[in-house]
């Protein structure tokens, strides 16, 4: 039996109190929204597992309504959160999870508090004020240009002054609240930056826009000049356009982001006179002990006192191999339990464990990022500079000489300029290629990983669960003469059945026949199994195992770098497996193109240098380093970025998360519960290397995509600001020219990303 | 060419009304998911209509 299909089957075992946990008074507040309604009616926010497509939510979303008690359950496709109100005294939160539980979408509550104030939360208010402003500046710019189309055709036909006047007016009135309130959040950015006597994008926007503002009620005033109502609102419009786009991406990052939080479980089995109770991991105090059947997640720190087990804690050592735990032995919050039942004694609990610590240390980290100064950015800061200093020269220019019209030709500067293709250049493609990425699976959480992995040049990758899935693989099966390979699968695959041990998936994958009846089976010790299959007593394990059970001297003479399982019977050995972690689906074709291209590709393992070695001779990486200890690790990356290497980090475990941050991009893969997930820039979502190899290529298209759009607004300012300082360019022609220059950025943008080969990909799955 | 004026306002009228509607909209969550409910059209409802209930 596999590791998961024991997992499972305990899941259905343990299922009562699985999800009645979620109804103790004690948990229940922490998922309960605020009441809306009357008393009975209760209210929680679901994270849904296994939604592949929109066709779930709806099938989904009939079942439940049709439950009793449930009063409405809606679903977000995009966030795959339902939100579920029901009445309390028909039915029970835990009875609907359990309910979505057999229908095959797992469900998790989403913590009240998370809900209400969390980052998402925030991004989604972010999202709705946007929104708002966009929409009060559309349906306002609208009616402003209405109005300018009006006095511009005035002016070539002829217009009663009175009627300008009117018009002139009410643009005014139109102008005021796209200004003030759509246009807020440059204002108060620019007002933000000059606090911080700095200078930003917001600063010029904010200044061109009040300029124009101010002018134009002066010229309205004065019954003289010209207005700009409708550059204003136009500008306005575009700029808020492109940060709603911006925005959905981003809260789309997060809210996949969000699906990872759930590492620890929500409830353990405390032992209280003998009697098991299930309590809420909040609940949970040092000293009380605490049941961990086979496949449980080790709620809290602490050390066994009965039991022998084995523990993958792989996701915060990174070692794939399960450590043997006897009494007395500590293990760690976030472990899984492998072989057999064991009682813990807790000693750490919440923010006290190590998996809070190692999580505390990565968010620390974190801000030690080096920041690689992207292009744009250094770019856009001395281009805002110079528009600025070119404005001021020229309303200085044209004041000091009497110049009539000095104003309209500052306002032409800073609008035609204005760094809104610049300012696109970059975030409008990111976001187009982030959710491109994110529809392959690769969910990328931070702005500028894409075109810091399109320049790295040194790749550091992990091996156990990176370059390796960290799942155990047969490579060789030895039957000893006279044995047939195929008698001699079935009968290790009948013992290891009993076991839960990853070998034994392993061995359990090489065939798919029957289980041989087989009884009086022995699962006592940690590295074997004994069972009698037709009268004849086998035994399956590591060489020492066999040795000790039959007494016999077994071969243990095999390459180091991999382990090996022995079939016995009492009397001689039948036949010798031997195992290895496997290599990762794609990883081969990835090196391979990372290295024609020039990069350089290096392996950091804690693991033995012999396995290391297996691995990189397997890939083809001349360069290894092996028995690294994390603070090893990052010295390795840390001295790479020293030499000047824009440095690339792939990782799995949590004990990689400092190194990943030191990194200028990191990439998780996150197949697995991975805590990474949340830290690393991106995270791959599914096992396949492939994607990470489609990353890159989108990262190249992408630097491509910014390249050009860059090219194309700093070639058109550097024709259009001189045009514009020689009092060439009229105000509206401007404004046309920053909305044509940007509408191209964002057009090549939603372009960009694309190719026929990826199309191709999508096409044949 | 009065006619301008109160048809001006009209127009202003029905933007503020407009705007009052999709404000309503959005605080209404209609924007929050763009995605999923076209594919809720092609999706079978099993649920009795309220003739056959």
């Amino acid at each position: 039996m596999t590791v998961s299909g024991m997992q499972m089957s305990q899941a259905a075992e343990g299922a009562a109190d699985e999800f009645e946990v979620y109804d103790h008074p004690l948990l229940r507040s922490e998922y309960l929204l605020p009441a809306e309604g009357t008393a009975e009616l209760q209210e929680s926010v679901l994270q849904l597992d296994n939604v592949r497509c929109a066709g779930c939510c709806a099938t989904i979303e009939k079942k439940i309504n049709a439950q009793p008690g449930i009063h409405h359950g809606e679903i977000n496709y995009s966030s795959h959160q339902l939100r579920l109100g029901w009445d309390d005294s028909v039915t029970t939160l835990g009875k609907v999870m359990r309910y979505l539980d057999q229908l095959g979408y797992p469900a998790q509550p989403v913590n009240a508090q998370s809900v209400r104030s969390g980052a998402a939360a925030q991004l989604s208010d972010q999202r709705q004020g946007l929104i708002r402003q966009l929409g009060v500046a559309a349906a306002l710019g609208m009616q402003v240009m209405v109005m300018s189309v009006c006095l511009y055709a005035g002016d070539w036909w002829g217009i009663d002054p009175d009627m300008a006047r009117f018009f002139s007016y009410l643009s005014l009135l139109l102008t005021v609240p796209v200004l003030l309130y759509s246009g807020q959040s440059f204002l108060l950015g620019a007002l933000g930056d000059l606090r911080r006597a700095r200078i930003g994008m917001d600063v010029p926007i904010a200044l061109g826009l009040t300029i124009a503002f101010i002018a134009s009620v002066h010229a309205l005033w004065g019954g003289q000049g010209d207005t700009y109502f409708d550059s204003i609102t136009m500008f306005v419009l575009l700029v808020l356009g492109a940060r709603l786009i911006e925005l959905n991406c981003r809260h789309k990052a997060l809210t996949a982001v969000n699906r990872f939080d759930a590492v620890l479980p929500v409830s353990a089995t405390r032992m209280r006179d003998g009697n098991r109770e299930r309590v809420p991991l909040a609940a949970l105090q040092p000293s009380d002990l605490v049941q961990l059947d086979c496949g449980d997640t080790v709620p809290a720190d602490g050390k066994v006192i009965t039991g022998q087990s084995s523990f993958d804690e792989s996701l915060l050592t990174g070692e794939s191999v399960p450590v043997r735990k006897s009494p007395g032995d500590s293990v760690i919050a976030g472990t899984h339990n492998l072989l057999q039942p064991v009682t813990i004694e807790v000693s750490h609990v919440g923010e006290a464990t190590r998996f809070s610590a190692i999580a505390q240390l990565v968010r620390r980290a974190r801000f030690a990022k080096p920041q690689v100064s992207v292009l744009v950015e250094r770019l856009a800061r001395w281009f805002v500079m110079i528009v600025l200093g070119v404005a001021a020269l020229v309303a200085w220019y044209g004041w000091q000489s009497g110049s009539s019209d000095f104003l309209a030709t500052t306002i032409a500067v800073l609008i035609v300029s204005c760094p809104c293709a610049l300012a696109l250049a970059t975030p409008a493609a990111t976001s187009m290629a982030m959710s491109r990425a994110l529809e392959r699976g690769m969910l990328v959480t931070s702005g500028t990983a894409m075109e810091t992995l399109a320049r790295a040049d040194h790749f550091f990758f992990d091996k156990t669960g990176t370059l390796t899935t960290g799942d155990f693989n047969v490579t060789a099966v030895a039957p000893n003469r006279g044995q047939s390979r195929e008698r001699v699968i079935a009968l290790a695959r009948t013992l290891e059945r009993y076991s839960a041990h990853p070998l034994a998936a392993a061995i359990d994958r090489l065939a798919s026949e029957p289980y041989l009846p087989a009884n009086d089976v022995d699962t006592r010790s940690n590295d074997g199994i004994s069972a009698t299959i037709n009268q004849h007593r086998y035994h399956i394990g590591s060489a020492a195992f066999v040795q000790r059970i039959t007494g016999m001297p077994v071969d243990q003479t095999s390459t180091a770098s991999e382990t090996i399982v022995v079939l016995a019977d009492d009397s001689r050995v039948l036949g010798t497996f031997y195992c290895s972690d496997e290599i990762r689906p794609g990883a081969h074709e990835l090196i391979r193109r990372l290295q024609r291209s020039g990069k350089r590709v290096s392996i950091l393992s804690g693991d033995r240098q012999e396995a290391v070695r297996r691995v990189a001779d397997a890939l083809g990486i001349d360069y290894f380093f092996a028995e690294c200890s994390p603070v090893d690790k990052l010295n390795h990356v840390s001295q790479a970025v020293a030499a000047g290497s824009v440095v690339a980090m792939l990782g799995d475990g949590v004990n990689d998360a400092p190194v990943v941050n030191a990194a200028h991009v990191s990439i998780a893969l996150a197949d697995r519960v991975n805590l990474t997930a949340t830290h690393a820039d991106i995270v791959a979502l599914n096992s396949s290397m492939e994607n990470t190899d489609q990353l890159l290529s989108m990262a190249d298209r992408l630097t491509l995509t910014i390249r050009q759009n860059l090219c194309w607004a700093l070639g058109y300012n550097a024709l259009a600001i001189p045009f514009a300082a020689m009092g060439w360019v009229p105000p509206w022609l401007a404004a046309l020219g920053m909305s044509a220059s940007s509408l191209v950025v964002v057009v090549n943008a939603s372009r960009g990303g694309e190719s026929r080969q990826t199309h191709n990909k999508v096409r044949r799955e | 060419m009065e006619i301008v004026y109160l048809l001006v306002g009209i127009s202003v009228a029905i933007v503020t009304g407009v705007i009052g509607l999709f404000i309503w909209a959005v605080n209404h969550h209609q924007f929050d998911d763009l995605h999923g409910p076209g594919f809720r059209v092609v999706a079978d409802d099993d649920r009795p209509s309220s003739e056959e209930r």
